[in-house]
């Protein structure tokens, strides 16, 4: 037996959900159904994306994002200088004048070098910096 | 609305966005974070002959309007930088698309693409593309890739 094809026509989502080909277009133009929009006339829906849309019909529960607890940044600061070698700022500072590897992990600690940055300048970096006894 | 609202709403937005192309929400690498930082990870396992892939999102929001006029503004905060990043079929781990925005480099190559498959040096200046933008272009990459496979 061959797998089934990853991806749907609009027909074929119809014919499955049992609604008409204008209703399938509908739950895609309101954005309820992800489907790729190849051509003007030709749109694909994959197999998982309409696995989703009916989980969602369902009331299967889904995940909602959770907001991690914010870290102390003079900490986080330490382990980045721990972890990398280097404080955030000169972190920033290599990545600008392209000393480090231009790889997906060096730019998520670029965006992190970022962020604790502005984070060591804000109140409770100047407050956690403090406590610490060092300036932020 | 503070930066962590505005990350909450932000994150809300991608969860619903992944799970409805249907990945799994996971536990990303590195979770510790600073105000204004968003951090996600999701997961669509092989399936139906198309390749596992993983995608890794990093945010930063600050305060305030954009100085640079550059990036969307939300509620009183705007997107300062980000590293969007997809990895088909991580076992082989060397093909993967990221769209970045860096304002350390220079203006024209803040937001930009590293192309499927290309070496990281390669970066493609892209003018905006939203987080809806980007899911559909790594869905047509997928497609692209399985009908090439196929042909």
């Amino acid at each position: 037996m061959t797998d089934p094809t990853p991806y749907l026509t609009v027909a074929e989502v119809a014919r499955e959900l049992r609604m008409s080909d204008d209703g399938v277009r509908k739950l895609i133009r309101k954005g309820k159904l992800k489907a790729l929009r190849l051509s003007e006339r030709k749109t694909m829906i994959p197999r998982a994306a309409l696995s989703a849309y009916k989980r969602r019909l369902s009331g299967q529960t889904e995940v909602r994002f959770q907001m991690p607890e914010l870290s102390d940044p003079v900490e986080l600061a330490r382990r980045f200088e721990q972890m990398t070698g280097y404080s955030p700022e000169e972190w920033l500072l290599a990545w600008k004048h392209d000393e480090l590897e231009d790889s997906s992990e060096n730019m998520d600690l670029m965006v992190q070098a970022s962020a604790l940055r502005a984070a060591l300048a804000g109140p409770r970096g100047r407050r956690s910096a403090l406590v610490a006894g060092k300036p932020a | 609305m503070t930066q962590s609202s505005v990350v909450q709403h932000r994150g809300g937005l991608w969860v619903t966005e992944l799970q409805d192309w249907g990945y799994e929400i996971g536990t990303p690498h590195h979770a510790d974070v600073v105000d204004g930082q968003l951090v996600l990870a999701a997961r669509r396992r092989a399936e139906f002959g198309l390749p596992e892939v993983e995608i890794s999102i990093r945010e930063l929001w600050l305060p305030g309007p954009d100085p640079d006029r550059f990036s969307p503004v939300l509620e009183g905060c705007y997107l300062h930088s980000h590293s969007w990043h997809a990895q088909f079929d991580p076992a082989r781990g060397d093909v993967a698309a990221r769209l970045d925005l860096d304002r350390s480099k220079p203006r024209s190559v803040w937001l930009h693409r590293h192309p499927l498959g290309e070496p990281n040096e390669v970066k493609e200046p892209v003018d905006n593309e939203s987080l809806f933008d980007w899911l559909h272009h790594i869905e047509r990459l997928i497609y692209e890739t399985w009908s090439a496979d196929k042909a």
